[in-house]
């Protein structure tokens, strides 16, 4: 009988069109040939070139404006609490980093992204950013694929798996700039470190994945690493070295089943870096503090869908994160040139000399922030979002007999145009207010941002 | 103490040979396909509703938990999943489903696609270079893919292999079947316009003319001029317009008044727990608009 039947489905399907008048209805002139032959022998259809990398090209460049001169990306890095000792930046750069715009046309960053299957037991992505005039390569790492049990393992350089958007990168986000509180506790990149990370996804009917990380311990705000320094007329300065991996992380990701239309991911993390380092040289002395951090955080996310959305209209999207970080550290200052500067050492009114130790002390640094963000679709390929800002809610720095500092903050609205999956416009405006030096500083800051992306472009993950 | 780890041991080497094959469909079409060919053999999820688009959707939590279960994913293929299913597979980290492994089945890549071996070019929207992957409306198609997937099915779990080989057969007779009962009602039809390429594979199956799309482009909205354009083309000749429940209707309609052809919202998929007989209506629901006029 089944036989048969496949027969007579085989006979309908190739029947070429001098047999058609026998085959009666079945005939079929649009497939003339056998549609079992033809098919292909992979079990994938595709298009790519067989065993050349996935490769895509994400373009992202904005039209910037402030009313502060061009300087809000200064007045951010300024905020108090959160700016790197005294206002002197200890790495030498000007202060530009990433996220700095000139007033004007800007194109923030080309990344070239490729991925590959490398062999059955590993996946391997690299990602090269061009960022003005610097070529750096922002992520390479390898994923297991063969491991059990639902076990992944990730080996390189990559974004931290830590809270919400630290691993997404700057094209996935719902507005230009990064969040304060991820800028002003990690860094510009957030946590992007080379190391290892493990991951187990539990087989339970709500999702449920575990994670914990070993990292090289780079990271300025949590992991700041020097290394020794060399003495000052025989005396060593605290600074030491230490082997990495030097910051440690873990995280566990919960969603429950809330059917179609709804999704709901609640995470929390914690991190614990074993050398955080700071050195600042002030005209006489080289103010060194060297001791431990750690952070620990919460994250959600929440994304409604209604049923027959078109081009996401209706849309829902709610995220937030908050992140509490401490750090715990032991100052001691060298003087590598006698004090007040500029005064001859055998000068009696020199009050130090070369090698003198001061300010010995220990204190703690305790400091959060948070952001809370939500996204609608207004129509087909249009949505609108808002978000609020905080940092410095506790804001306690215990340099100098310590201090505590007000919060700042800083309000966004964006709207966005997706006119297809491969570009997107983006209209934001965002109003800060940073404390610097005690004062509130406020500025208004317009983002006109174009992303394209040219190539395969790869799957987002929740 | 010995027993009780022996106990273990056994839970966990040796999973019981009655357990029914774990399917994790894309699709409610594919999951409508799992359920005909596996009968009882197998539990199915579906990943995502037929209430939507199969292009835009994301890699939810929710999919990675019924993918990190499953023994087989069976998806439509073509790349119609392409913007979420690997992220849903790789945040799984179940090895036995990636592609090329017994454990991903597609549809799409059992049978010859239209449209293949159009240009790699975005210039002309969301095109698929190896071939339109709607097959799912195409019931001879789906016949077909019903076989192979049996034989993923038999090599899977081979002790319900000629279970499966029967479902699939009588699944491919009863297309067969009402395929040609399908085409005779739908014989003489003037012919439709389809929103995206989605029924295409249904109208040719049916022998029934496709007068164009309301894209201009695959995946770019219907536009005023290209509106415009299909209403002066198509001016007084017969026909219906079709669109799917997620497809705005304002562009739809738009032609639909102007040419004074009827127009149509209609379904893709069967319900999310779909079976052959749903499968069989929802074909008729497309053929009976296409049969009234």
């Amino acid at each position: 009988m089944n036989k048969l039947v496949l027969g007579g489905i085989a006979a309908a399907l190739c029947s070429a069109p001098a047999i058609a008048e026998t085959s009666g209805p079945q005939r079929d002139p649009l497939d003339p040939t056998n549609l079992r032959q033809t098919a292909r022998p992979i079990s994938q259809a595709g298009s790519g070139n067989a065993f050349n990398p996935a490769m895509s090209i994400i373009v992202d460049g904005a039209y910037y404006w402030d009313n502060v001169g061009g300087e809000a990306f200064e007045i951010i890095e300024e905020a108090d609490g959160f700016a790197m000792g005294g206002g002197h930046d200890d790495d030498g750069d000007d202060g530009h980093g990433h996220g700095a715009l000139d007033r004007g046309f800007n194109l923030r960053s080309v990344e070239m992204a490729f991925s590959a299957t490398v062999d059955p037991y590993f996946d391997a992505f690299v990602m090269i950013l061009f960022d003005g005039d610097d070529v750096e390569l922002e992520e390479a790492f390898v994923t297991t694929r063969a491991l059990p049990a639902g076990l992944q393992a990730k080996f390189g350089k990559f974004l931290s798996d830590v809270g919400y958007i630290n691993k997404q990168h700057p094209h996935s986000w719902d507005f230009f700039d990064r969040p304060l509180v991820s800028e002003l506790l990690f860094g510009e990149e957030g946590i992007l470190e080379t190391g290892a990370q493990l991951t187990w996804l539990a087989p339970t009917s709500q999702y449920l994945r575990f994670g914990v990380e070993a990292l090289q311990g780079e990271t300025g705000g949590i992991a700041n690493y020097i290394g020794a320094e060399p003495e000052v007329e025989g005396t060593s300065r605290i600074l030491e070295d230490a082997s990495g991996p030097r910051l440690f992380t873990g995280f566990a990701k919960f969603a429950p089943d809330l059917g179609f239309d709804h999704a709901l991911q609640l995470g929390a993390s914690y991190g614990y870096s074993s050398s955080f380092q700071n050195s600042i040289e002030h005209s006489t002395r080289f103010e060194d503090q060297e001791g431990t951090a750690n952070f620990w955080g919460i994250d959600g996310v929440y994304k409604y869908t209604p049923p027959g959305s078109v081009g996401g209209r209706g849309s829902i999207k709610v995220q937030g994160e908050y992140f509490y970080r401490e750090r715990d550290l032991d100052r001691r200052d060298v003087y590598f040139a006698c004090h007040p500067a500029g005064i001859d050492c055998s000068d009696p009114a020199a009050q130090w000399q070369i090698g003198d130790v001061r300010n010995e002390e220990s204190f703690k640094d305790k400091q959060d922030g948070y952001y809370l963000q939500a996204l609608y679709g207004l129509a087909p390929r249009w949505s609108a979002g808002a978000r609020i800002e905080q940092v410095g809610l506790t804001n306690e720095t215990g340099r100098g007999g310590g201090e505590d500092w007000d919060d700042s903050r800083r309000y966004s609205a964006a709207l966005n145009f997706m006119p297809t999956e491969f570009s997107r416009l983006r209209l934001q405006y965002s109003r800060g207010d940073v404390a610097v030096d005690g004062e509130r500083e406020k500025f208004n800051q317009v983002f006109l941002q174009f992303q394209m992306s040219l190539g395969v472009h790869g799957a987002h993950t929740f | 103490m010995r027993r009780l780890l022996l106990l273990i041991i056994l839970a966990v080497g040796a999973p019981l040979p009655a357990a029914a094959l774990e399917v994790a469909a894309t699709t409610p079409n594919m999951a409508m396909l799992a359920r005909s060919v596996g009968g009882e053999h197998v539990n199915v999820v579906v990943l995502a509703p037929g209430d939507r688009d199969a292009h835009h959707l994301e890699a939810r939590p929710s999919m990675m938990v019924a993918l990190r279960r499953a023994d087989l994913l069976v998806a439509v293929g073509g790349e119609l999943e392409l913007g979420w299913l690997p992220a849903a597979i790789q945040g799984a980290a179940n090895p036995r489903l990636l592609p090329g492994r017994t454990g991903y089945f597609e549809a799409a890549a059992t049978v010859p696609l239209l449209d293949a071996g159009s240009p790699a070019d975005r210039s002309r929207g969301d095109v698929h270079p190896g071939g339109n992957p709607h097959i799912y409306l195409d019931p001879l198609r789906m016949a077909v893919a019903a076989e192979a997937l049996a034989e993923r099915m038999a090599e899977l779990d081979p002790g319900n292999a000629p279970a499966f080989r029967e479902n699939a057969a009588s699944f491919a007779a009863r297309m067969e079947r009402e395929t040609a009962a399908w085409r005779e009602r739908s014989r003489g039809a003037p012919g439709a316009l389809l929103f995206h390429k989605e029924a295409d594979y249904l109208m040719a199956r049916l022998e029934v003319p496709v007068h164009g799309h309301l894209e201009p482009l695959p995946g770019i909205p219907p536009t005023a001029a290209h509106i415009q354009q299909l209403v002066s083309e198509l001016r007084g000749r017969e026909g219906v317009v079709f669109h799917l429940v997620y497809e705005p209707p304002r562009g739809p309609d738009r032609v639909g008044q102007e040419l004074g052809w009827p127009v149509f919202r209609m379904h893709n998929n069967v319900p999310p727990e779909g079976v052959a007989d749903d499968y069989v209506a929802l074909i008729e629901s497309w053929v009976a608009r296409l049969e009234e006029h």
